[in-house]
């Protein structure tokens, strides 16, 4: 797992459990939250709430609705925890449900701040001030994109999901997943190319 | 074949908009916030399963030591209260000094006239 940091280094984590131990752990945990230990849930929030936030942030425009949509994604998942089956992946269906929650949240958004929407998307990050130039040709081609295009970007590219998890994240074809990355990509090289020509 | 940056070449991953866009997502760092949101977010799922109170459990027991703590303490105040209206009321009696009972107290000594009496009374009074 690559830590993330705020210097533009590459931060991408990957899926928490990898070692048997950490899988067996996390078996335990698990059984003992469907059992209603809510302590044993807590832990299944330490292990997964950054990648949790990672896969929300990528889906809502700000920080505070990737919080709000973690907040809620975990409340859906410890409430359906009974329907959890053991040889499910228990990242992948968390994922799932908290991507499910951004897109709601999204939704919900987009239907209050109609009026402010272009506003919004023209800053969806914390620190707008600091952006150079580099960073405002990024920010004006993710403004081309449509929402899905930006998130399965991020999602694969900054977080490093394969196309099939981004799918399954998002109720899309892999297909359609990687049909939009292609899109992304070619929308925020051609912003970019102007800068690389200039500069 | 360069490395140079084919900007119709949408099948590779471009390192400068990945390093960009890895920073303007970049969730905020220190383990002060990660443990921020864990408790935020235990506490929305406790309050939301079980009511508002559970999320506040590691203050129940606290919460209702103070509250006997409080009702001990409102009992002994009533008791203490009753106690000194009860005493007093005995030494308001027993302190009687208004000029009739002392008047009747003098006359009803036996063996005095009714002008000694009356001496008495008059001397006796304050």
């Amino acid at each position: 797992m690559t830590v993330l940091t705020t210097t533009g280094v590459s931060h991408r984590i990957r899926t928490p459990m990898a070692d048997p131990a950490d899988v067996a752990r996390e078996r335990g945990l698990i059984i003992a939250a469907q059992g209603g230990d809510t302590e044993a849930f807590g832990g299944l929030v330490r292990t997964y709430q950054r990648r949790a936030y990672a896969v929300a942030r990528a889906i809502v425009v700000t920080h505070e609705d990737a919080e709000d949509a973690v907040q809620e994604g975990f409340l859906h998942a410890y409430r359906a925890l009974d329907r959890f089956r053991p040889e499910q992946a228990f990242g992948a269906w968390l994922h799932r449900i908290v991507a499910n929650a951004a897109l709601d949240i999204g939704r919900r958004r987009r239907v209050r701040d109609a009026d402010e929407l272009t506003d919004t998307v023209a800053s969806p990050f914390r620190d707008p001030g600091e952006a150079d130039e580099l960073r405002r040709r990024l920010q004006a081609g993710l403004q081309m994109l449509t929402e899905r295009q930006r998130t399965v970007i991020v999602l694969h590219d900054v977080e490093g999901f394969r196309h099939a998890e981004i799918g399954e994240m998002l109720g899309i074809p892999e297909g359609t997943a990687r049909s939009d990355l292609h899109h992304a990509r070619h929308t925020l090289r051609r912003q970019l190319g102007d800068i690389r020509r200039d500069t | 074949m360069t490395d140079d940056i084919n900007p119709f070449d949408a099948h590779r991953e471009d390192d400068d908009a990945t390093r960009v866009l890895g920073a303007l997502y970049a969730p905020p760092g220190g383990e002060a916030y990660w443990d921020a949101l864990h408790a935020r977010i235990m506490g929305y799922v406790l309050a939301s399963e079980n009511g508002w109170w559970t999320a506040f459990g590691s203050w129940k027991r606290l919460g209702l030591a103070a509250a006997a703590v409080a009702v001990v303490a409102v009992g002994l105040g009533t008791r203490d209260t009753r106690e000194a209206e009860t005493r007093a009321s005995y030494e308001a009696v027993l302190d009687d000094t208004t000029a009739a009972s002392t008047y009747e107290r003098v006359t009803r000594t036996p063996g005095l006239s009714e002008n000694e009496a009356m001496f008495r009374y008059v001397i006796s009074y304050r």
